[in-house]
């Protein structure tokens, strides 16, 4: 596991699973744990519901961390406490 | 290419148009044929006005614009650059904007969900990797963008075809008249804004009552505006029998109806006698302090041009090919939505850094004068609106409209080259010419067969000018 | 609901039906084509606004209607300009009154918001039906916040009007009534 900051996976604390999340208001910084296992730390909101840009924090691929990319709401697994 | 109207026996379009002696059949305006060729052959190339900079100020700035009968999206992305989209997604087809204007980092589509950046490009699709496996390429399915665009003094133009001729090419002799509208009252370029937003309302008529008809129509104000006059509305009030029109002073100059026949852009506009602008003479006489911001740019204006002829400056009104209307206060865009129905807009012009007392004054004037609550432009509503009911008839078509108002009375001037111009009394060969470009578009293959100019005209590829009368093909 | 004396109950009650008799009054002038009394109803310092209705994003609900100070309304005027609409129709050669419209005003949702000295606010929605020549037929469907002001000598008088037309793109070609 390549981590920049951040507790180890297993370790995280899910404050928001993905029934019934709504993005739309989520402030940047927030932190995601998408499906595919990578946190994300929120970089820029749409604020329409569907779609936010997430900065990778650990990912099981390490090439992808620190890169940015839109993320689809029905992507999210839940969001982390900070 | 040589176009039928099918529908009631093919027949030319030439049939329908007969400019030798000004005689205009119906059909142009009530048939549906026709109508469905228009928007390829005329919309599908034309040159079209679908805004201005300053309703897209800031990176992420929409707004909704107009293209024929389809909505654009007129954007600045985050680098800064503006775009016109046509407003539709590439998936499915849903409306990817459906706010007037506002602020966006991406424009998503609520269907699907597939999202563009404002600079076009599909930038999220659910389901990419996972059910597309990665294989759907983004970068071929961006949202559809106009073929050439031109931010010409701060307004934007566009058109879908990749042929077209650079948007200066395309005005000819009409392209300092398009850029002074959008100048300061103290003639610095580009120094105007819109004020916001739009007035889009619908007009029972066929979209060329506005855009052709009131080509320099002056024969219709007496009558149409009759009643204007009794509500003062000018900004002088009632003062010299309270004429809707701001005073203005004289200066030498003449008046007429000019028009590019090779391009189709006419204007009421003048050429001058001398160089130089005319002096300024207080109007806004209800509202105090406004002549004195007024008065103060001209004063600068007139050292600027002291000595230049400012011929077909833009104090008059003039149409440029094929559906906006514009002058230096006001631009009306006239949009064809189904060929009974015309989809029009107005919007103002004001100097960028005029005091805001003066562009309320400003904007109070418009409100009153123009648009659907216009006190003026009211009466021309009721009348454009009838005249196509009363067209439609299967015995009305046969009898055609005229337009023989100063018919080969128009001239050339060495002065404005190009451009021929009637002086003596209302003229509708601006209105005349307006159709004589129509019959090209409608019959052309591609712009190779319409610019510089017809194939079929004795030209040498550049817009003619020269003495003597010709309206012959 | 606070508890109100008998007294404040019925002077609340005649109040609103005084309103109420005075809008309907005023439906009639306008209805009847009595453009000159109507313009007797305006106050001298009137201000009479018909926003623009804007398509926006949740959350910039306060961008929906086009502002006084900066932006184009379809009306945003005072009395001079109102009184010369009046003049206008009463040309008889303003086309698209000339013939007149058969125009009926609805006025319903009658309610008296708050009363201040001589001041009172209302609001009301309204249905105006428009059926031109012979068979053009318009509707608008909107609502009203009205301040009127009582004059000892003369009754109600409109001091300030906003019109919410529930229109975006209008889809009548002129405004060629009152609300
Ligand atoms: S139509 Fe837009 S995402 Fe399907
Ligand atoms: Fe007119």
């Amino acid at each position: 596991m390549t981590t920049e900051g951040g507790a180890p996976k297993s370790e995280r604390k899910r404050v928001n699973t993905p029934d019934g999340m709504f993005i739309r208001d989520m402030p940047e910084g927030t932190k995601l744990e998408l499906k595919n296992g990578d946190l994300v730390e929120v970089t820029l909101n749409a604020r329409d519901g569907g779609w936010l840009v997430g900065r990778v924090v650990e990912s099981e691929r390490p090439e992808s961390v620190g890169t940015e990319d839109w993320i689809f709401f029905a992507e999210v697994a839940a969001e982390i406490e900070a | 290419m040589v176009t039928y109207i099918k529908g009631r026996g093919d027949r030319n379009l030439r049939d329908l148009v007969d400019l030798e002696t000004g005689v205009v059949s119906r059909e142009v305006y009530v048939n549906e044929d026709i109508y469905a060729q228009e928007l390829e052959q005329i919309y599908g190339r034309a040159w079209l006005l679908v805004g201005h900079e300053s309703q897209v100020e800031n990176p992420g700035d929409f707004v909704l614009g107009r293209m024929g009968e389809e909505e654009v999206i007129l954007t600045r992305d985050r680098k800064g650059q503006i775009h016109v989209f046509l407003n539709t997604c590439r998936h499915r087809g849903m409306k990817v904007c459906r706010y007037d204007d506002g602020n966006a980092l991406v424009f998503t589509c609520p269907f699907h969900a597939w999202t563009y950046d404002t600079d076009g490009r599909l930038v999220g699709v659910p389901h990419h990797h996972d059910a597309y496996f990665d294989e759907l390429d983004k970068s071929q399915w961006g949202l559809a963008e106009v073929a050439q665009m031109c931010n010409y003094y701060g307004s934007i133009w566009a058109t879908w075809d990749p042929k077209a001729p650079s948007f200066e090419d395309y005005l000819g002799p009409f392209k300092q008249t398009v850029r002074w509208a959008f100048q300061a009252s103290d003639g610095t370029d580009a120094g105007v804004e819109l004020y916001k937003p739009a007035q889009r309302w619908r007009l029972p008529s066929n979209w060329k009552f506005g855009a052709f008809s009131f080509a320099g129509d002056s024969a219709h104000a007496a009558m149409t505006h009759l009643s204007v006059n009794a509500a003062a509305i000018g900004p002088q009030g009632e003062v010299e029998g309270g004429g809707r029109h701001p005073l203005a002073a004289p200066f030498p100059s003449k008046r007429g109806y000019m028009s590019s026949r090779e391009l189709g852009h006419v204007g009421q506009l003048a050429i001058y006698e001398q160089p130089g602008v005319a002096d300024y003479r207080d109007t806004w006489l209800l509202e105090p302090g406004v002549d004195d911001y007024w008065r103060e740019t001209r004063e600068i204006k007139k050292q600027k041009f002291a000595n230049e002829f400012l011929h077909m400056q833009s104090d008059g009104q003039f149409h440029i090919w094929p559906n906006a209307t514009m002058s230096d206060w006001r631009i009306l865009m006239w949009h064809p939505h189904g060929v009974g129905m015309t989809e029009s807009w107005r919007q103002y012009q004001v100097d960028k850094n005029a005091p805001k007392h003066v562009k309320d004054a400003k904007r109070r004037y418009v409100m009153r004068y123009c648009g659907p609550a216009g006190i003026t432009e009211s009466d021309d509503m009721e009348n454009w609106n009838y005249a196509h009911p009363a067209s439609l008839g299967m015995v009305a078509q046969r009898y055609p409209y005229n337009f023989q108002l100063g018919l080969h009375h128009n001239h050339y001037d060495e002065r404005i080259p190009g451009v021929t111009i009637g002086d003596r009394g209302p003229s509708e060969e601006n209105q005349r010419a307006r159709l004589r470009r129509w019959v090209e578009f409608m019959e052309a293959g591609s712009w190779d067969d319409i610019f510089p100019v017809r194939k079929n005209g004795k030209s040498n590829g550049k817009p003619r000018g020269g003495n003597g009368i010709s309206s012959s093909w | 609901m606070t508890v109100q004396s008998a007294e404040t109950a019925w002077e609340r009650m005649l109040l609103e039906r005084e309103i109420e008799r005075f809008l309907y009054d005023e439906a009639a002038m306008l209805d009847e084509r009595r453009f000159s009394d109507w313009g007797d109803l305006l106050a001298e310092d009137i201000h009479y606004h018909m926003p623009i209705r804007r398509n926006v994003k949740f959350g910039e609900q306060h961008r929906e209607n086009t502002d006084t100070e900066s932006e184009i309304s379809w009306f945003d005027e005072g009395k001079r300009t109102l009184m010369g609409r009046v003049r206008q129709l009463n040309t008889g050669v303003h086309w698209p009154e000339e013939p007149f419209s058969r125009v009926r005003h609805i006025i319903t949702n009658v309610r008296v918001l708050a009363v201040d000295g001589d001041e009172v606010e209302v609001s009301s929605n309204f249905f105006v039906w428009s059926n031109r020549l012979r068979d053009e037929c318009v509707m608008f469907i909107g609502t009203r916040n009205d301040i009127l002001r009582r004059d000892s000598e003369t009754g109600w008088k409109i001091a300030k009007r906003l019109i919410l037309l529930d229109q975006n793109v209008l889809l009548a070609k002129v405004f060629s009534t009152f609300f």
